[in-house]
């Protein structure tokens, strides 16, 4: 009898034991149900755009990219290493895609035949660690963004990998007030573009032509495609692809822009623009990214400039500049500046301009951030707020200048008034420079009594991990004579 | 007997999940990808009037000039301006390209474009070529025409007069005169219907 109940009571210890597990298991089966059916649902279905190889085109052959399994055309476009300023400048060729999704996709980058070793996506803020198998790179990206893959450390033959958000409401060919490019390649020329007119260059579509825009108003210069300036030669033919002088109320938005025979996008005596999503990749000399002379209320957003010259570059030619943003944007540079205002000032004024949230994936060259005063403007309340330098080359290939920031008013080669300026009010905020060859320096030098540099702010300046707070430790080299209030801090 | 009931209970809840969600993640649905045609190449463009059409982007369906029998003296030649738009230089009108073009300084009339033949020659005809490409619109384009043997005394070849250009006739004017002597060659533009200042693809004399 004892036995029997020893028996029973074990028995029933089991059966509730197995209940209790049972009932862990329901919970959790539960919970992954609730999990599934509110956040699982919730999730929006990846939706992804692929745009046709436009015919006649030649793309990349060592480089084989697929989203979701499915092949993307991988141009092969012009950018330059070197550092002669000729006709034949040595171009190379450098592989670059697009394609526009929404949702997380899933993208394979395979290099045939190369043993991988290492990969870097950049920019590294999108803390993308790829999976990495022989050949192949693997990745997921849950927001459309731009970005570069270096294999094996190798800066030439950098993958440009431009992803765009879906378009919203694209015009159709036919309609009324749009010139329309669909996909395949379109030796155009000069596209003659009158007010309140849409020029719409679709995905898939290579136009070898440029627009130029005197005094007209309400345009737009938008789609997925590509406008190439690579037939064109930089002395004889010299087209700016976008060319807006004297005009109002512009949007450009989502194209891209390959190998220009002159400078790239320019903007001159305009007001209200709008510059987002576009992709520069400039190789050859002069092709400055984004320029913007005697400008008032510009903003340049989500973009990318590669450059064979300044990359962001604000001017003053013979109006007054006021109101320039740039936000949100990727520079390589490859020649030059990458944020520079400068060298013609020969505005009255040139004040409230921004450069935030920009992030310089590469300099080869020239300073990070410049202003390069050389005529007579007063220059005044500019912020470089969140600037990240990735890769400090400036100077490193023995030419150039080894400048994270210079600040100057002088006579240059560029200079035609013979009064000299002033620069007053220059904020630096959230600077770091995360590495490099060696150690990027600063300059801040004034004319003379009456033309001079003051109230520089610059505040959390990191280089190489070390916070920066004071001149020294910066190693700027400040003229004390002709500068006045240069402030360092940490808040 | 209870015991029972609730293992029963439990396990059918357990099974009804696992159902919920197999079948859940069996019906997610895949990424929509969408492969835009490449059949869509046309391109169409906005006409003088705003109404739009279609054309081809082939340039061989533009409309080619009749050819002008004798040599075009002024090709590669010389050429000079008073002033250019940006990069529409002088030296694009003579390159044998219809494509590139000079373009004199915007709403700053006259523009004046001077070719250098070399030497002296008796020419008879004058044609002036704009881009035949649709996209580029008629427009009048006003100008006169001088001479000179020196550089330095220019006389009257063609008075000032409205050329109409349109790409239907290939966007190009050819000027007839009674055959002249002359070594220098100078347009001057007055007025252009189409853009803010004289416009010349190419300046072909023969």
């Amino acid at each position: 009898m004892i036995g029997s109940n020893v028996s029973t009571a074990l028995k029933k210890n089991l059966i509730c034991l197995i209940i209790v597990i049972l009932a862990i298991i329901a919970t959790a089966v539960i919970v992954f149900d609730v999990y599934l059916f509110t956040v699982m649902r919730n999730k929006d279905q990846a939706k992804i755009i692929l745009y046709p190889a436009p015919s006649g085109i030649e793309g990349a052959t060592d480089i084989i990219l697929t989203v979701e399994g499915k092949p993307v055309f991988v141009y092969d476009t012009a950018v330059n290493f070197g550092r002669t300023f000729s006709r034949n400048p040595g171009l190379e060729k450098t592989p670059m895609a697009y394609f526009d999704f929404s949702g997380t996709v899933n993208i394979e980058v395979k290099a045939p035949g190369i043993d991988i070793d290492s990969v870097i996506i950049r920019p590294l803020s999108l803390g993308i660690v790829p999976v990495v198998k022989g050949d192949t790179i693997s990745f997921k990206l849950e927001r459309p963004a731009q970005l570069t893959i270096e294999i094996n450390d190798d800066v030439h033959r950098a993958i440009h990998l431009f992803t765009n958000p879906l378009e919203e409401g694209p015009p159709e060919p036919g309609d009324p007030g749009v010139h329309y490019f669909g996909p395949g390649v379109h030796t155009a020329g000069r596209i003659e573009v009158k007010s309140n007119e849409t020029v719409y260059i679709a995905g898939g579509a290579v136009v070898y032509g440029w627009i130029h825009c005197s005094s007209l108003e309400n345009i737009k210069i938008i789609g997925r495609g590509i406008i190439d300036g690579s037939i064109y030669d930089r002395w004889e033919d010299t087209v700016v692809p976008i060319n807006l002088f004297s005009c109002k109320n512009i949007i450009v938005d989502g194209i891209t822009i390959l190998d220009p025979a002159a400078w790239t996008l320019n903007t001159y005596l305009c007001e209200n623009i709008k510059i987002n999503n576009v992709k520069i990749i400039s190789a050859r000399p002069n092709s400055d990214g984004i320029t913007t002379q005697s400008c008032k209320d510009l903003t340049v957003t989500d973009c990318f400039v590669r450059s064979w010259d300044d990359s962001l570059v604000v001017k003053g030619y013979d109006g007054d500049v006021k109101g320039i943003t740039f936000d949100n944007i990727i520079i390589w540079t490859d020649l030059a500046q990458s944020c520079e205002i400068g060298y013609e000032t020969r505005a009255e004024t040139i004040e409230d301009i921004y450069f935030k949230n920009i992030t310089i994936l590469h300099n080869f060259h020239k300073p990070v951030m410049s202003i390069h005063n050389s005529d007579n403007a007063l220059i005044k309340n500019v912020h470089y707020e969140n600037i990240v330098v990735e890769d400090a080359q400036m100077g490193a290939a023995g030419d150039g200048v080894n400048f994270l920031i210079d600040l100057f008013i002088d006579i240059s080669q560029w200079s035609q008034s013979s009064e000299r300026g002033n620069i007053r009010d220059i904020y630096f905020d959230n600077i770091k420079v995360l590495s490099g060859s060696f150690f990027p320096v600063s300059r801040i030098k004034g004319f003379d009594g009456n033309h001079t540099i003051e109230n520089i702010h610059i505040n959390n300046l990191e280089i190489f991990g070390e916070l920066i707070l004071n001149a020294e430790e910066g190693k700027f080299s400040i003229d004390e004579q002709n500068v006045k209030n240069v402030k360092f801090s940490n808040k | 007997m209870k015991f029972k009931v609730w293992i029963i209970i439990l396990s059918l809840i357990i099974l009804a999940g696992v159902i919920f969600a197999v079948v859940f993640l069996f019906n997610m649905p895949e990424a929509e990808i969408i492969s835009v045609s490449a059949g869509n190449s046309q391109r169409s463009y906005v006409s003088t009037e705003g109404i739009p059409q279609e054309i081809s982007n082939k340039s061989s369906t533009f409309q080619e000039p009749a050819s002008i029998s004798g040599e075009n003296l002024a090709l590669y030649k010389a050429v000079s301006a008073d002033a250019n738009t940006q990069v529409y230089y002088a030296a694009n009108s003579v390159d044998g390209n219809v494509n590139t073009y000079w373009e004199g300084a915007s709403n700053a009339y006259p523009n004046i474009l001077t070719v250098d033949l070399g030497e002296i020659f008796s020419i008879k005809t004058i044609r002036i070529r704009l881009n035949p490409n649709p996209i580029w619109g008629a427009r009048i384009q006003t100008f006169s025409i001088t001479g000179s043997l020196d550089g330095e005394e220019y006389s009257t070849i063609v008075d000032l007069t409205d050329y109409d250009f349109d790409p239907m006739t290939a966007n190009t004017v050819t000027i007839d005169f009674n055959a002249i002597d002359t070594r220098y060659v100078r347009l001057e533009f007055t007025a252009n219907s189409g853009a803010p200042g004289g416009q010349v693809g190419e300046i072909e004399v023969y």
